[in-house]
């Protein structure tokens, strides 16, 4: 296919403090494991374990109900120290007491094997060997029915949310099961398998040079699958294309080829409370306390905020917390921001800001020290019009919320609420600090819900 | 020192609580609390991280694109009161008067209008809306220097609670509020508006009353064709540059043309208001004027030029077009509405001038009646928009 090129004018081009380094560390996963079902959205898990069972690495923990029965696996092998519910008898987590390496033996899918698989067959075995998991499809972003194929897979090579691993670190360690990974998408996809790469941006190795489809240019969320299935799609038809992150599709290949569920994953350490912004090789289900308890791994710890993901798009995590399958970062941050007398009156030297109301504008642009703060208290929309400005897919966000508090949902849809990528800028860059993001993430999920019914 | 102000803080939140006994009363201590350090609350749903603007930044920043207006205003006020006593006004002096005469205006703004902002957010129970901080400083311009006390109390109630707060406050209102509050004084006490009102007699005490103009340059050139325009104006000897620098009676913050320019710099510099819709509204005015110009028998390209210019600089077609055309929230929503919206402004509120003998200054209704239709412009507007995207309605 020839090279698509797609260039997003520079939306929002943030520089925040914080940035990981290339350096990578391995952090031991310890005798405590865990893994909590409820913080995984749009899932109802039942469980297929009780405290004092002994698991292997690759055994069930617990199923989603509204998906077939799509089994969870363990990452780590030992006993069921116990389980905890939380409100409404939500499994909140399932603690794991690690004691072995033994692997359960998964169905595997080698080279040869590829090319003389169905979609169908391709399909049977990703679901039985867990990989199924990471599949994202469009527009709701929820993991895939068991029975719905990819009409399309879309896979981004670097994600430029603030901060994200690298490519340059994780893929040139998982080389062999990357390409085999992609091999398997390939055919699943029945050869539908588009890859976006930025431009500008050195290959991590050359034999990925035929698979690329699509060249970006553009600050985050341009690389983003989404967002380049928004530029690239001419019909109704492909809104329904699925997407695996990078790293994901290496732990798929890695399963398909030794046939034990892959449990170790590359994450980034990163933020303005962090006091070494890094990689980081950690087992799924390590406790995040394993990092923020360490205090020569954070800054001020009386005023820290975690985050599993990026800034944008991260959700707040406890020190008591597992990471789970599906967490790519460890964002440490500042909660509160500094005490400052009539902010609104400062000149602004220091304060960067999209805007131009404050003399930072007009100088050379400077590392922003992020805290969790928002800055304002929460008003009605006064339509200052910069949301419209940074919606990567031409949405018109400060239009949808108001329809959406009307209770016109169709007339959301119509507007194209489900092109929304989740990005956030437009909560970003809100005066009004409206929570823009997480009002499209439940006007998603209730169409979502609709079309269950 | 602000730890201190910080922990009085602290000690004194409890007594607004739900429940305590001032409970009510808490959007007013959340007011006072956050003027001094902003709000400390965290993002809790969304994008963890956000940006330091808030609407008080914005606000202000309005305030201040209005300072050398007000303090023209108050200059000019007192200038003109001295005048009219027969002195030599003296620049202290005139400021000391104006300021006599434009504080009480902006109290009684401040406070009513304050009021009315803190009592309907006790009663929805949210936090006062900084929207207040524009029209507080906003309407008072807006009046003559000697409009009474107690019509500024009733302008202002019926911008803020007809104009805002019944459509649900900040943010929510179609109409401009200072403006609604004015529209509502002009038709309910017009002779407020009229006549010799534009000159405040304050200075005057032991003075006797020299010859008063009665009317406003506007005033004397409406109901005639343009072609006599320049003769009226050399007869009351008006020159534009008089118009332009603004020291001559009128409304109290409408007069100076580079004073509101300056206004104008600082808004558009800082992102604050619509470069689009002040371009269109001028492009709008001048062409309105040229029209009605050469139709009114002036064919001297000299002369058209210097008409077009008294247009934009009389009245309140500059002042309006700065301050009240870029409200964001009463305007179009849409970059692309924009262009049609202040074009619309201007050609109306030229037209109103000129084709009117009841309504010498047309801007105030021009933006009124734009307000009303900038939501369809936005509509229509939104159509073409639509048919662009691939529908995506799984």
């Amino acid at each position: 296919m020839s090279m698509k090129k797609i260039k997003l004018a520079n939306k929002l081009q943030l520089k925040l403090a914080g940035k990981p380094g290339q350096t990578l560390s391995v952090i031991p996963p310890g005798t405590d494991i865990g893994v909590m079902p409820a913080m995984i959205h749009q899932v109802k898990p039942r469980l297929l374990v009780a405290p004092g069972d002994r698991v292997q690495i690759g055994s069930p923990l617990f199923e989603d109900k509204a998906n077939g029965g799509l089994q969870f696996r363990s990452t780590a092998a030992g006993h069921i120290a116990d389980i905890v519910y939380g409100a409404k008898r939500c499994i909140s987590l399932i603690r794991i007491t690690r004691d072995s390496t033994d692997a359960l033996p998964l169905p595997t899918l080698n080279a040869e094997q590829i090319t003389a698989s169905s979609p169908d067959q391709i399909a049977r075995i990703l679901q039985a060997n867990g990989m199924w998991i990471y599949f994202r499809e469009f527009p709701y972003n929820v993991i895939p029915r068991l029975d719905h194929r990819p009409p399309a897979i879309y896979i981004s090579l670097e994600n430029l949310e603030p901060f994200m691993p690298e490519a340059e670190v994780f893929l040139p360690r998982q080389k062999e099961a990357f390409l085999h990974g992609l091999a398997i998408l390939k055919q699943l996809s029945q050869n539908q398998l588009f890859i976006a790469f930025r431009n500008g941006h050195s290959l991590p190795f050359v034999e990925l040079k035929p698979y690329l489809t699509h060249e970006i240019t553009g600050p985050y969320p341009a690389t983003q699958a989404d967002v380049v299935l928004y530029h690239t799609k001419t019909s109704k038809q492909e809104n329904h294309a699925w997407t695996i992150s990078a790293q994901d599709v290496s732990l798929l290949g890695q399963t398909c080829l030794t046939g034990t569920f892959a449990q170790e994953r590359i994450i980034v350490i990163a933020g303005s409370a962090a006091k070494t912004p890094r990689h980081a090789a950690i087992t799924i289900g390590t406790s995040i306390s394993a990092i923020t308890g360490d205090a020569s791994e954070v800054l001020h710890a009386q005023n820290l905020r975690c985050l599993a993901g990026g800034v944008f798009q991260g959700q707040l995590r406890n020190p008591a917390d597992y990471f789970n399958y599906f967490d790519h970062a460890l964002h440490l941050l500042p909660a509160e921001k500094p005490l400052e007398l009539l902010p609104f009156m400062q000149i602004g030297v220091k304060k960067q800001s999209v805007f131009r109301t404050y003399l930072s504008a007009f100088l050379p642009q400077r590392e922003i020290q992020t805290t969790s703060a928002k800055y304002g208290g929460v008003r009605s929309c006064i339509s200052c019009g910069k949301c419209h400005t940074v919606c990567p897919v031409d949405l018109i966000p400060e239009l949808l919320v108001k329809l959406h508090f009307g209770g016109d949902l169709d007339e959301c849809l119509r507007m194209g609420v489900l092109d929304c990528v989740g990005c956030g800028l437009c909560t970003y860059v809100c005066p009004s600090k409206i929570d823009l993001d997480a009002q499209f993430t439940e006007i998603k999920s209730q169409l979502y819900k609709e079309t269950l019914a | 020192m602000k730890a201190l102000l910080k922990s009085w803080f602290d000690r004194t939140e409890h007594h607004f609580a739900p429940a305590a006994r001032a409970g009510a009363f808490y959007p007013l201590f959340e007011a006072i609390k956050s003027f001094a350090f902003g709000d400390m609350s965290l993002a809790e749903r969304g994008a963890k991280i956000r940006d330091v603007i808030d609407t008080k930044r914005i606000m202000i920043l309005v305030d201040i694109a209005l300072m050398p207006a007000v303090v023209f205003g108050i200059y000019n006020a007192g200038f003109q009161a001295h005048l009219l006593a027969g002195e030599t006004p003296a620049l202290s002096a005139s400021f000391i008067s104006g300021l006599w005469i434009f504080l009480p205006i902006f109290l009684v703004t401040a406070l009513v209008g304050g009021f009315w902002e803190v009592f309907f957010a006790i009663i929805r129970k949210h936090e006062v809306n900084e929207g207040f901080f524009v029209t507080m400083l906003l309407f008072p311009l807006t009046l003559p220097p000697t409009i009474p006390l107690w019509q500024v109390a009733l302008g202002i109630t019926f911008g803020v609670v007809i104009g805002k707060e019944i459509f649900g406050g900040s943010g929510r209102n179609f109409l401009n509020p200072a403006l609604a509050g004015r529209a509502f004084l002009f038709f309910g006490y017009p002779a407020s508006f009229s006549g010799g009102v534009y000159t405040s007699f304050l200075a005057l005490k032991d003075h006797t009353v020299q010859a008063v103009s009665s009317a406003t340059p506007l005033m004397l050139l409406s109901a005639h064709p343009a072609s006599m325009h320049a003769g009226i104006l050399a007869d009351a000897k008006i020159s534009l540059s008089q118009l332009f620098w603004g020291l001559y009676p009128g409304s109290l913050g409408e007069t100076a043309i580079w004073a509101i320019l300056i206004g104008a710099v600082i808004l558009i510099v800082t992102g604050v208001a619509s470069w689009q819709i002040m371009a269109s509204c001028l492009v709008g005015g001048i062409l309105t004027s040229l029209l009605f110009i050469t139709n009114g028998g002036v064919t001297d390209t000299p002369a058209i030029i210097q008409l077009i210019l008294v247009q934009l600089c009389a009245g309140g077609f500059a002042f309006g077009l700065v301050f009240m055309t870029t409200d964001p929230v009463s305007g179009p929503m849409l970059n692309a509405s924009k262009w049609g919206y202040g074009f619309l402004i201007g050609f109306i509120a030229i037209m109103i001038r000129f084709m009117n003998p009841a309504y010498p200054e047309g801007m105030m209704l021009a933006i009124l009646l734009l307000n009303a239709f900038a939501p369809l412009i936005d509509q229509v507007v939104l159509q073409f928009k639509i048919r662009k995207r691939i529908p995506n309605d799984a």
